[in-house]
Formats: structure tokens, sequence, C-alpha cells
């Protein structure tokens, strides 16, 4: 599978995901996982940089047009995350599903700060200080637990071998060496 | 120069998508929307695979409450079938009432009231972030459902439409924090505005101390608008406050409709006069 068929590959899956979190009929009505977060993990560790930025942008942007997310929120934290993910590659190396649990715990954490940031400076909802912290525990722990599974299937799915994320490893640190 | 921009594509091109991301931040800030064709395309998009694993879902189900799971049937009928009676008697006497009423109005010269026109929905999605409040339903600009039109069912008020589609629709519901409903408490009318908390609870705001406001009133909608039929119900009082500085009582209310368990809701058209 060439990059750009398994990219495409991918945005499949991360509209296939935020059709899946639409359906009004799963278990997890009021405690949501974010599982767009774990697509945009597997992009931040496989994906060009460019493209994947491209991805992660597209994502929060279809979210937050079929949600009531203010525009341009869901995709400067979905952008965000994902150069952090680039950047934490120069040190850290991330191939198992371990890895993603780490990221995903990363993730809620920035999710935390950076949504407290809007909904409080921002946009000025004062009121929501106790719900707000429910549905991000809520939320975190739903995360937490589908997020990891999801990551490993979208892994599987797209042929993303261990070998194969070594060789990309060497690669992106042997250019730097250079 | 063409060097320089060959050189740093990619940092261009992330400065880009981020400077877009700002830009669109911005114009919330100020409340203006993205052109409503990019939420009509997507929300197109979505609508079949919406509507078939709706349709399955609601298959299995009705083949699992209608065949399998009958343990409380037989119990189940005769309370309704008295319910039903006492349902009946209730609404002869209304019936009458109302007569009664629009013949004393029709004296005392009273202009007549608006009559709304509805149409049933069925619910085939739902936000899919936890952080905002919205449905997706399946009826559409094809119906002639509008942007702002009431979403309803029998309990009570569900919320407006927000976005519009072809054959399918974007509700916000009455508990998302954008939702500001005006109405009034039914025992004393004292006006507020029902404002979503983004939690199961609602507050209603600016209902002066002076009002009287107790556990248990009921509130509902004003009318005033033109959107909401006067008399819906919102919710009822859970909560009253004086305790806080300031000119207005700290109010909170128990949504009269479950929003987790809404399967079907009613839209209410344009209101027209009726001669």
């Amino acid at each position: 599978m060439n990059d750009n068929t398994r990219l495409a590959l991918i945005l499949l899956c991360g509209c296939a995901v935020v059709l899946v979190q639409m359906l009004p009929w799963l278990p997890w009505r009021e405690i949501r996982p974010d599982l767009v977060l774990s697509v945009v993990i597997l992009l931040g560790i496989t994906a060009p940089l460019c493209r994947g930025a491209g991805l992660c942008w597209a994502l929060g942007f279809l979210l937050e047009r079929l949600s009531g997310i203010p525009p341009g929120t869901g995709q400067l934290f979905y952008l965000f995350f994902f150069l952090l993910i680039r950047l934490l590659q120069r040190f850290f190396q991330f191939q198992t599903v371990a890895s993603a649990f780490a990221l995903l715990c990363v993730g809620q954490v920035l999710k935390y700060g950076y949504f407290s940031f809007l909904f409080f400076v921002v946009y000025e909802y004062a009121s929501l200080s106790e719900h707000f912290l429910m549905t991000w525990l809520f939320e975190t722990l739903a995360t937490l637990v589908v997020g990891p599974l999801l990551y490993a299937g979208l892994q599987r799915l797209t042929a993303e071998t261990k070998d194969h994320l070594l060789a990309q490893y060497v690669i992106y640190h042997g250019r730097r060496l250079q | 120069m063409l060097q320089f921009f060959a050189r740093k594509k990619r940092l261009l091109f992330l400065l880009f998508l981020l400077a877009l991301t700002l830009t669109l931040l911005a114009r919330d800030t100020k409340r203006s929307r993205l052109p409503s064709f990019v939420d009509r395309f997507l929300l197109a998009l979505f609508t079949p695979p919406l509507r078939i694993t709706s349709k399955a879902f609601g298959t299995a189900s009705l083949l699992w409450h209608r065949y399998l799971a009958l343990v409380n049937t037989q119990r189940d009928n005769e309370l309704l079938r008295s319910q039903r009676d006492t349902l009946l008697m209730e609404n002869r006497l209304l019936q009458e009432q109302a007569r009664e009423n629009e013949r004393l109005r029709d004296l005392l010269g009273f202009k007549q009231r608006h009559t709304f026109h509805m149409i049933p929905a069925e619910v085939i999605g739902q936000d899919p972030t936890s952080w905002f409040k919205s449905l997706i339903i399946d009826k559409g600009s094809d119906d002639h459902v509008v942007e702002g039109a009431a979403v309803i069912t029998p309990e009570g008020v569900v919320g407006r439409i927000l976005k519009v589609a072809s054959s399918s629709a974007h509700v916000l519901l009455l508990i998302d924090v954008n939702s500001n409903i005006d109405a009034v408490v039914e025992r004393t009318r004292a006006r507020g505005i029902v404002v979503g908390t983004g939690s199961s609870r609602c507050r209603f705001s600016y209902a002066l101390k002076t009002d009287d406001v107790v556990p248990g009133d009921r509130i509902v909608t004003s009318g005033l608008g033109g959107l909401f039929p006067s008399g819906m119900l919102l919710g009822t009082v859970v909560f009253v406050s004086n305790d806080k500085s300031g000119f207005f009582q700290h109010i909170e209310l128990q949504p009269a409709v479950d929003f987790s368990k809404v399967k079907e809701v009613f839209i209410v058209l344009s209101g027209r006069i009726t001669p």
C-alpha cells in the first residue's frame, strides 16, 4: 500500500469514526469518547507532515461542521496536537499501542486546558465549570478505554507494522542527522 | 524569492492552515457563520448512512420489542387502556373549554391566536462531541423545514433548527450552551429566558428577585418571537436561590424532555393566522 492510498484509507476511517460518534443508539450517548483523537495520533506517527496536518485539519473541520462546536475550535486543537506528536517524535519512539495510550492521555490533558481557555475566556461560558469537568472526565475515561483499541485496529488496517514504523523512524532521524 | 517559497513550503502550508483556523475562530466570536452550503453539503453527505443505520437499529429494536420482549405486554396493555380512558375524558373536557374560550375571545374581540403546522421527524443522529448538545433529524428543506423552526415533543420543547440540508436538519437542543428561549412561569407569568448550560439542567435567567418562583413551578414558552407556540412546557423549577447579589434570582430547571431518549419529534413550521 503506498502512502497516498494509506492516507486516503485513514481519512475514510476518520470519516467513519465521526459517523460512529453521531449514531444515536450507541451506549455511550452521554459518555462519549473522542475517537478522532486516535486517528490524529495515527496520522501524527505515520503520515508526512503537510498531508498529515491537512488531514487533521479536515477531520477537525468535518467534526465541527456536524456538531455545535464553534468553527475553528476542533481544527486548531487537532492541528496543534498533530504538530506536538511530530515534535515529540524527535525524542521518543511511538510504535506500540501503549505509546498511543500515553499520547491519548497527553491529548486529553491538553484538551482540558484548551477547552477551558476557549469556554471560560473566549466564549465566556462562566456557569459551565462543574459540568465542564464532568464532561471532560467521562470523555477521557471513554477515550482511554476505546481509543487504544481503535488505534490498534486502524494500525492493522492501514498495514503499519512495527518494522515499517521502525524503518520510518530510522529514515526520519537519519534525515535529521544529515 | 521563489526558491525561498519552495524551500519553506511545508512551513508556509502549516502557517496557512493555522491562519485559516484562526480566521474561522475570529469569525465565530463575531457570531458570523460559514457559508451554509458547506454545512448543507456535509449534512447531506452524512444523512444516508445515518438514516440506514438508524433504520437498521430501529428494525432490530422493533423485532426485540414486538416478538421477543413480551413479558409485561398484558400488564402494560391494561395500564394503557385505563390511562387512555382517563385521557379521553380529559380531552373531551378540554375541547369543550377550548371552544368556550374561542367563543369568549370572539365576544371580547381579541385577535385570533396563531396556529402552527407541525410535521413529525425521526432522530437519526446526535452531536459527535460531548461538549455540545444537538441532534440530526430526517426532515429538511424538502419538507419546508427552515432554520430557527421550533422542535417539540408531546412532553415539551426539544430545541430549534440550527442548519438545514435537503433531507435532514440539525437541531440545537434546549440544554446546549448556545440555546436561549423566552419563557414565563406558568403560575405567576413571571418572565425570563431559559438558557442551556450544557448539562442536563437549564437556567431560568433574568427573573427578578421580586418575582414569585418556587421549586415545582412549571416554566413554559412565552410565545414571543413567533417561533415557539406559547404554553409549551420547557421544564420544572428544581432550585431557587436569592442569596447572590444583583437584581435577579438564580433559578435552575429540569427540562421536561429526556433528551437521551428522544426518538421522534415534531417540527413547528411557520405560524399562520386562523381566519
